[in-house]
């Protein structure tokens, strides 16, 4: 059960809230393919931080406590009006300008980023623009793992400007292939750790750990294929086939079959059903919660635990599995999170019929005296706000969403920046996951090229 | 005279088979004048800490080391990919569950760089004299009786200098760097210690290896 | 000193002490680093106060990974005394032993294997309670997560109830601006993660330890290899080193990086200070053991307080456990750090008397086995501590203390486990539940202690006040916070403006 606190006179994270704000500020930056999460008005609900807490006194005011939904849907967007000139967090910034630029109206260290162009002359860099001997030393850092050499570095600069540019794009495609990059335990697997979460003692296959149950080498070969090449990097969350590594030099190539994966591929959906998925997130429990909440935060980069991705779905949660999760201070995300969870009913972790598999009737062979109405989870659910009959139409509709893009952009934009995208780099960071999107067709090596080339990314 | 430190080759168990060298050679004076004028910032501000494979792969390109002589402690486990992962930025997945990095530098990063960087030096330095035709660093340099510089302020000296820049941070060094390296050189001399060219060459080698603008980025 | 930096006299004054053995190092320290704090830096950080006067307390936190359940340690519930008894986790009675004159209950297990692994699981917490007892309180607590990692990163920032600041953090600012490292972590995942308040000075946050035997190595930036230059040219080496960077184009460029600020501070402050610690050799349990550990030929040498540790933790280079607490203890009593995290993982550790130290997902095993598998980790965690206590004891504080009389040792947890059980099954496994208890043990707390209690129907546990210590029967909300200030407010640290709960209850009187 994931729950939230609860406190005399308290007020919740409100489901419609994060709709009604995008109705009243769409083109803010916390609404862009994304909703904002409950972190822009509170701590942690019901906690207001200073900006919740200057709304508070203009939502409807006068009105009893607590406000129904409805009512304080209605009375969301003058509360918002109303504290547009103040300035919540006192760092020198109206609350306006921090929703319009993009940052946090209740936290002094969020402030719209200002990068201007220094005075003076440099030798060694130019700071105002993308400097190409910079990004060129970066590029190779980045992807290559090893900066040119004095040599390299000559030739470089004997280059047109054009040609420079250009030649970015052949060494980033040469860095590609490199073991550095796409190698066991490269660059491609350190970004898949957070997802995979992998743990040695329970590897099975090659570095076999003591108790092997699953072979998480398997999740990572199919993570760094949909990243290279002409993949499409949303077959990692819906892939009908499985990955093989083979090494010097590492190549990854799909197989239909694979000994460590026991999931028929009717019922495949990528790493969300692989073994080590199943085993390590699934385990034993009858409703993994805990299953769809790692592909959610892993792969649409919405972490529930911090109140994000909440879309409640009306009548939910249900509580089948009678772990409470009706109450007040739970239901704010179970109304999300249960429903998320559901495709997942009949996917097994650990024993029981057949470790990692598809069983059409698992919780009524497994669990059925767990709790009364358990048998009654349904295998349709919901994503995103939308529904889906199975854990396959949830990776369709997962890995088609806005979210996903944003979070494929996110992950290597952090990677290669060392932060998320700040205020004022927002505009390339939008440009670049919605052409990664559209005219890129989610191929992530596409993507780099345009990543690359940002001012984000090039200007020292 | 040969430098006298057949010993440390000795240490570096790898003297046998010396790696293929990549080499540089200084034909122009290599050293830029100083740049005494304001220097524009940079707006972003933002650097990175190279992190354990990266500091491991630049070391080992700019002493033409193959990596596994970059670093072992004790003569035998691995710096970068084993003791020192976590000091220097690297996560440990498979055993501590430490998926991602911590971002930051920590208290023990400096000490931990530095060692990498002086163990990497010290292997380039008994490479070169176990083979003097094909060394990376060690060019012409004439020692004394006393190990000491004959000339610590000569041409073969700034060769030395210029080389480690351009293998280093693939630039030339500057007038001022220059002179407080071979500053360095005449200080070393003037401590009398045992071994002061020999020093010299690796202290050199680390200050410029372990520099700012060698492990950010 | 300018700037935070040590003069040339002020350093030698340092390396004098040091050489000495003196732990009045660290005090010596404090001014070096608060004088590089700006006064609203100060202010900020909540270091107005005089954060020493001249006495740090230390918190060690015990990471119990997976979930140590509270009801199969000291809360145990007897099946006569549940109506229920048969579907939830209760034990038969003479399996729940009593210690008198205290409220702490002790569980007896003997299981034939650990789940599928052949391994008997023979525990008793009996001798634990009767020498613990005293300095032991356990506090009931409903988390708010059952995610792993979010759980364990919970139990220690109290679900963001201060600023996001972990309890080691807290502990690092009120009291490490006199510690080499104040905050040494050494826990898996969730445990080890840092905090969100950005604003703490640089120290505050944790250094990470994956090999407590191997991190030692990394604490001189040059003892240790072979043909090395001399000290003395190493430190001409610094010096200029230190100018060049200055200098460089690179250095003004990006001068205004926090990165690169952080990175001179740590350069020209903490290494410097480090070094002359000697920690290399002071916190090293290895002994010269050619070839593969040839200490000597590499100019090092081992602790020389090896024996008497190593005696206490043999295996403390195979399990990682004592290894950890053999480096806990180290730390507070050279004085390097004054919060030390450690605790067992989700690996596998073969070693121990039938040939397991630590089975796979620690706690977590309860999915599979959750009696033996609770059993044979709390064994596990209450063995070390014992060890860890015994050794703090014996070390002096000052004239009229010993280290552990100014120790907190909070054993915290993910969560606990779901209560339900097949009728009558004495195996069975479990899940995650939000419902439990953590213990701590010091000299500090108000000893022999429960706050709060368990319904003996549903083997759940039920709140308290916090500043009373009343028990409330039917409070089952979450109390992260008062868990957190608890162990603050234990420890002395100014909590003043943080609207941190009073947790008067947790503190001896």
């Amino acid at each position: 059960m994931l729950a939230l606190a609860v406190a005399a006179g308290a007020s919740w994270a409100r489901p419609p809230a994060a709709g009604v704000f995008c109705a009243t500020y769409p083109t803010s930056p916390f609404c862009v393919g994304q909703q904002p999460a409950c972190t822009l008005c509170h701590v942690a609900p019901p906690q207001r931080n200073v900006f919740g807490a200057s709304l508070e006194p203009h939502l409807a005011p006068g009105e009893p406590r607590p406000l129904s939904d409805g009512d304080f849907a209605m009375a969301l967007p003058a509360a918002l009006h109303a504290v547009e000139q103040a300035d919540a967090d006192g760092d020198g910034v109206s609350n306006l300008v921090e929703l319009q630029q993009g940052t946090l109206p209740g936290d002094p260290r969020s402030i719209p980023q200002t990068s201007t162009c220094a005075a003076g002359t440099n030798p060694q860099y130019d700071v105002c623009h993308r400097d190409a001997k910079y990004t060129w030393k970066k590029l190779l850092l980045d992807f290559c793992g090893v900066s040119p050499t004095w040599a390299q570095v000559q030739t470089f600069l004997s280059l047109s400007d054009a040609a420079k540019q250009a030649f970015l794009d052949t060494e980033l495609d040469r860095c590609l292939s490199t073991e550095f990059w796409l190698g066991k335990n490269g660059q491609l697997w350190r970004l898949a750790h957070p997802k995979v979460r992998p743990i040695g003692s329970l590897k099975a296959g090659e570095d076999e750990g003591q108790i092997p149950l699953a072979d998480y080498d398997d999740d990572y070969a199919l993570f760094a294929y949909t990243q290279i090449g002409d993949h499409d990097a949303r077959e990692v969350l819906t892939a009908k086939y499985f990955v093989q590594r083979t090494t010097n030099p590492t190549a990854y190539s799909t197989t239909p079959l694979k000994a460590s994966q026991p999931m028929d591929l009717a019922h495949r959906s990528g790493n969300m059903t692989s073994a080590w998925t199943l085993v390590d997130f699934v385990m034993f429990t009858a409703l993994p919660r805990n299953a769809a909440a790692q592909m959610y935060r892993a792969y649409l980069g919405l972490d529930i635990a911090k109140q994000e991705g909440l879309y409640a779905v009306a009548g939910e949660p249900r509580d089948y599995d009678a772990k409470g999760v009706t109450q007040q201070q739970c239901a704010a995300c179970h109304a999300t999170l249960d429903p998320l969870s559901y495709p997942f009913r009949n996917y097994n972790g650990i024993g029981g019929g057949g470790t990692a598999q598809y069983l059409p009737n698992r919780i009524e062979q497994g669990f059925s005296t767990l709790a009364p109405n358990i048998t009654q989870i349904p295998e349709a659910g919901y994503v995103l706000g939308q529904p889906v009959a199975n854990l396959v139409e949830w990776g369709q509709v997962a890995s088609n969403s806005d979210a996903f893009a944003r979070a494929v952009v996110t992950d290597y934009w952090k990677f290669l920046m060392g932060h998320p995208p700040t205020s004022d780099e927002l505009p390339e960071f939008n440009v670049t996951w919605r052409a990664f999107q559209t005219s890129h067709a989610f191929r992530v090596q596409k993507m780099l090229h345009d990543l690359v080339h940002t001012e984000a990314y090039g200007a020292p | 005279m040969r430098l006298d430190l057949i010993g440390l080759c000795a240490a570096v168990t790898l003297c046998a088979c010396p790696p293929s060298v990549t080499t540089i050679t200084v034909m122009d004076g290599g050293i830029d004048p100083a740049f005494d004028g304001g220097v524009a910032k940079s707006a972003r501000g933002v650097l990175r800490f190279k992190g354990p494979e990266r500091l491991n792969n630049e070391f080992a390109q700019a002493l033409d080391l193959p990596a596994s002589y970059v670093c072992n402690e004790l003569g035998q486990y691995p710096c970068t990919s084993l003791v020192h992962v976590l000091p220097l930025g690297g996560v440990d997945p498979y055993g501590s569950g430490l998926y991602e990095a911590a971002g930051a530098t920590s208290v023990t990063t400096p000490m931990v760089v530095d060692r990498v960087a002086l163990s990497a030096c010290t292997a380039r330095a008994g490479l070169d004299l176990t083979d003097p035709a094909n060394a990376v660093l060690l060019k012409g340099l004439v020692v004394d009786a006393q190990s000491k510089l004959v000339d610590p302020q000569g041409p073969a000296a700034k060769q030395v200098i210029v080389s480690l820049y351009r293998r280093a941070l693939q630039r030339n060094p500057t007038q001022p760097e220059v002179d407080a390296l071979l500053k360095l050189a005449v200080d070393i001399n003037a401590k009398g210690e045992p071994r002061a060219a020999g020093d010299w060459i690796i202290s050199a080698c680390f200050v410029v290896l372990s520099s700012a603008e060698s492990v950010f980025y | 000193m300018r700037n935070g930096r040590l003069s040339r006299r002020e350093m030698l004054k340092a390396m004098s002490l040091a050489a000495a053995g003196s732990t009045a190092l660290p005090g010596f320290l404090t001014g070096c680093r608060q004088a590089g704090l700006s006064d609203q830096a100060l202010e900020q950080a909540g270091l107005r106060r005089d954060a020493l006067d001249g006495k740090p307390r230390f918190l060690i936190v015990i990471s119990a990974a997976g979930g140590a359940s509270i009801v199969d340690s000291f809360l145990a519930v007897r099946a006569s005394e549940s109506n229920n008894a048969a579907k939830v986790n209760t034990f038969p009675d003479a399996q729940v032993q009593s210690v008198a004159g205290s409220p702490f209950r002790a569980v007896k297990v003997n299981a034939s294997a650990l789940g599928s692994i052949p391994v008997p699981v023979n525990t008793d917490q009996l001798s634990f309670v009767q020498k613990h007892a005293g300095e032991m309180l356990v506090a009931t607590t409903v988390s708010t997560s059952v995610n792993h990692v979010i759980a364990q990163k919970r139990s220690l920032t109290g679900n963001n109830t201060w600023k996001g600041r972990t309890l080691q953090e807290c502990v690092a600012l009120q009291y490490g601006a006199s510690f080499p490292i104040p905050n040494v972590n050494m826990g898996i995942s969730g445990y080890a993660e840092r905090g969100v308040d950005d604003l703490l000075p640089a120290y505050c946050y944790g250094e990470l330890v994956q090999n407590p035997s191997l991190w030692p190595l990394g604490l001189d930036g040059s003892r240790g290899l072979k043909y090395a230059p001399t000290n003395a040219s190493l430190d001409l080496a610094r010096a200029t080193r230190q100018q060049l960077d200055a200098q460089s184009i690179f250095g003004r460029t990006f001068a205004d990086s926090k990165a690169l600020t952080r990175w001179n501070e740590q350069r020209t402050g903490s290494q410097a200070q480090l070094q002359t610690l000697d920690l290399i050799t002071r916190l090293n349990l290895l002994p010269n053991m050619p070839p593969q550990v040839p200490l000597t030929e590499y100019g090092l040498g081992t602790s020389p307080d090896a024996a008497q540790v190593t005696q206490v933790f043999p295996d403390f280079f195979t399990d990682p456990v004592q290894g950890q607490a053999a480096l806990a203890f180290l730390l507070l009593k050279y004085r390097v750090s004054c919060s030390v995290t450690l605790g067992p993982g989700f690996n596998v550790v073969v070693g121990g008397a039938n040939g397991l130290a630590n089975p796979p997902l620690a706690f977590d095993f309860s999915h599979n086995d959750h009696r033996a598998a609770q059993a044979f980790m709390w064994a596990r965690i209450l063995g070390s501590l014992d060890k860890l206590i015994g050794l703090l004891k014996s070390e002096p504080f000052d004239a009229t203390q010993s280290l552990w009389d100014r120790t907190l040792i909070y054993v915290a947890t993910d969560f606990g486990r779901t209560r339900t059980r097949p009728d009558n099954a004495e195996t069975f496994g479990s899940g995650h539940d939000l419902n439990n208890g953590v213990l701590m043990l010091s000299p500090m707390l108000k000893g022999n202690t429960v706050l709060g209690g368990v319904d003996p129907n549903t083997a759940l546990t039920y709140g308290f006040d916090a500043r009373t210590g009343r028990a409330q029967p039917g409070k089952m909300t979450s109390n992260e916070a008062d868990i957190f200030s608890g162990v603050l407010q234990t420890l002395a640290v100014d909590t003043s403006g943080s609207g941190l709960p009073d947790a008067s209850a947790f503190v001896k009187g």
